[in-house]
């Protein structure tokens, strides 16, 4: 288990190696030029000389290699350097950023499970009812629908119709909880769906799949209640590829995020992405791009070790 | 399924559309889609949008991008016929238009990662090391990014042409493929007929074209219309972030984004092209698993 620990963590290291690299050499080998979002775009066309004032300024008049030994020498520290545009320190800006990103991504994946782990064990309970299609169906929507069009729907019928809840925007929990709640609200909600669906459907095959299992036909041979075939024996075996899937979530969260904090205005570390791809910030997406990255891998890694934890025939070597 | 009845298939498959009722394969499979409803109803959708995105010059006389500011925001009337939005530009035209652009997206991306996924797939198990260590490390690299963060990044940078967009999806869904197509053309490979194919001196190329590639089509068909239901919500995403293809290709996630800062007087313009996306989603998404069912023996009970 320790050895396979090590082993891992080699691999994610030397795989973060690569993704940095790779980020790296694909902003600086592409056409775009930050000193021109710099000095006003360009429309502004400046001349030759304040270019190459602001190149050296950034210190993008050295040669590639000298860049790259800079960048790959302040990662090895925990730095991922200072932004062009607002002068900023980048870890700092992430530091900021990345809680109000997870404010919405943890209490939607918790509300996934919450939700998607019961209907799922309901869907297969009610097999041979009308119910099992009409859930299934419901998911199955759930999970098609683009995070854009419910997020759309929300706002068009809780703050355009209703005026119940502010359409967009971040309040802080630290000044107003009760603000913060209200912003957040149908954000995480948008992104709920689509885990919440998926949740839902491996909940539902899973436990059709153990449903279906001898240990099961002897347990109620043996007279055990249904229910508690279906609530001791069957869920704790059932249940373990859904642990895969909250791994697999974050990804599709990340993802779905983006549009979400796009969509509600919401000042996370996609937006702040956004923003600086447009402006050329290569600190700043050069270290979004890389911590995200990180993060994706990391929950991988941890998934794949709770899988060894919860079931003891798994070993890894 | 061996090699000699995918031949087959294909060769009746051609005169089938001449002859009615030849092969019988074929004829199985147009009872399975027309006898299984959600197959009937999602393929139905799919093949209707694929008509409109190859004809929709036919289907209106409306140009798309024709601004008529004495009709902005009607909703459908016979003035026109799905509504206009808030330029006057006729809805009908729109939504035909941004069909062509989901379905030409999907499709091209699609096909991109299937060729060049399936054959990284494949080479990796029947080359075995080193590979596939080069070839599946790149993937996990690929999978190591949210999809639509790798195609803001590159869409961002490279320009956002519709060559560029198509290429960027198509890559994002190579290790789907080549996952699939490694894990079963492991099994595969083991099978005698590839032995005997090595055995009589057959080329690398021709085993795994002729032998491997026809006994793992099942799972990559249904991935195929597991991923273009992604790509067509990519595309889409990326159009709604103001990143997609340029402005006079007319898009359903643009339409969205347009449309959404007037939904408040006109909900129209965002609720009609909302449901065309999620439709063409759910379609795709019913028509992978059904095929999966019909594909998938095990799963046959």
């Amino acid at each position: 288990m320790v050895n396979y620990i090590i082993r891992r963590a080699i691999s994610t290291l030397v795989l973060l190696f690569m993704i940095a690299t790779a980020v790296f050499l694909f902003l600086h080998l592409l056409p775009g030029d930050p000193a021109l979002t710099i000095l006003g775009g360009i429309d502004a066309n400046p001349d030759s000389a304040a270019i190459a004032l602001v190149h050296k300024r950034l210190g993008l008049d050295r040669p590639l290699y000298v860049q790259y030994a800079e960048w790959m020498g302040n990662l090895a520290r925990l730095n991922l350097g200072t932004s062009f545009t607002s002068g900023t320190e980048v870890s700092r800006e992430l530091a900021r950023r990345l809680p109000r990103t997870f404010m919405l991504i943890v209490p939607a994946e918790t509300i996934a499970i919450l939700f998607g782990i019961p209907l799922g064990i309901a869907a297969a309970r009610l097999r041979r009812t009308l119910w099992d299609p009409v859930i299934s169906a419901i998911a199955l929507i759930g999970f098609s629908t683009p995070v854009f069009v419910s997020g759309l729907l929300l706002v068009l019928a809780f703050s355009l119709k209703l005026h119940w809840l502010p359409s967009g925007g971040f309040v802080s929990p630290t000044q107003d909880f009760g603000g913060f709640v209200k912003s957040a609200i149908m954000p995480v909600i948008t992104l709920s769906l689509g885990p919440m669906a998926t949740t839902m459907r491996m909940t539902r095959s899973s436990v059709l799949e153990q449903l279906g299992a001898d240990y099961v036909r002897t347990a109620r041979s043996k007279g055990v209640t249904e229910i508690r075939v279906l609530y001791r024996h069957v869920l704790r075996n059932a249940l373990l590829p859904v642990v895969t899937i909250v791994g697999l979530h974050v990804g599709f969260m990340f993802a779905g995020s983006v549009l979400v904090e796009y969509l509600f205005n919401w000042p996370g570390v996609n937006a702040y992405l956004l923003n600086s791809i447009g402006g050329r910030d290569y600190p700043v997406v050069q270290g979004i791009v890389l911590v995200i990255a990180a993060i994706f891998i990391l929950i991988n890694f941890l998934t794949d070790l709770s899988f060894a934890i919860l079931d003891p025939r798994i070993r890894y070597e | 399924m061996n090699r000699v009845d995918v031949v087959e298939t294909t060769e009746s498959g051609a005169a089938a559309l001449k002859v009615e009722g030849r092969s019988p394969r074929l004829r199985s499979w147009g009872r399975w889609f027309i006898r299984t409803p959600r197959v009937l109803v999602s393929g139905g959708f799919i093949l209707l949008l694929l008509f409109a995105a190859i004809t929709a010059p036919a289907l209106t006389n409306a140009d798309p991008n024709t601004i008529q500011s004495q009709i902005r925001f009607l909703g459908p009337s016979s003035r026109a016929f799905l509504g206009t939005d808030q330029f006057g530009r006729d809805m009908y035209a729109r939504m035909l238009y941004g069909a062509r652009l989901s379905m030409a997206v999907s499709a091209s991306s699609v096909t991109i990662a299937v060729i060049l996924g399936v054959l990284m797939g494949m080479s990796a198990a029947f080359f075995g090391f080193p590979v596939d260590i080069i070839l599946m490390r790149l993937t996990d690299a690929i999978l190591s990014f949210p999809p639509i963060l790798l195609a803001i990044f590159v869409v961002a940078f490279l320009g956002s042409s519709l060559q560029n967009i198509i290429i960027v999806i198509g890559i994002l869904y190579i290790p789907q493929f080549a996952r699939i197509s490694y894990s079963s053309s492991l099994a595969v490979k083991e099978n005698d007929y590839i032995l005997a194919a090595e055995a009589i001196g057959s080329g690398p190329m021709r085993i795994l074209l002729r032998g491997i590639l026809p006994n793992i089509t099942a799972p990559i068909l249904v991935q195929m219309s597991l991923s273009a239901s992604t790509a067509i919500l990519v595309e889409a995403g990326l159009s709604f972030l103001g990143l997609g293809p340029p402005a006079n290709i007319p898009s359903w996630g643009r339409s969205i984004q347009d449309a959404s800062r007037f939904m408040g007087q006109h909900p129209w313009g965002v609720i009609l092209p909302s449901i065309l996306i999620t439709l063409a989603v759910l379609s795709f998404n019913i028509f992978g698993d059904a095929l999966r069912d019909r594909l998938d023996p095990r799963l046959q009970k």
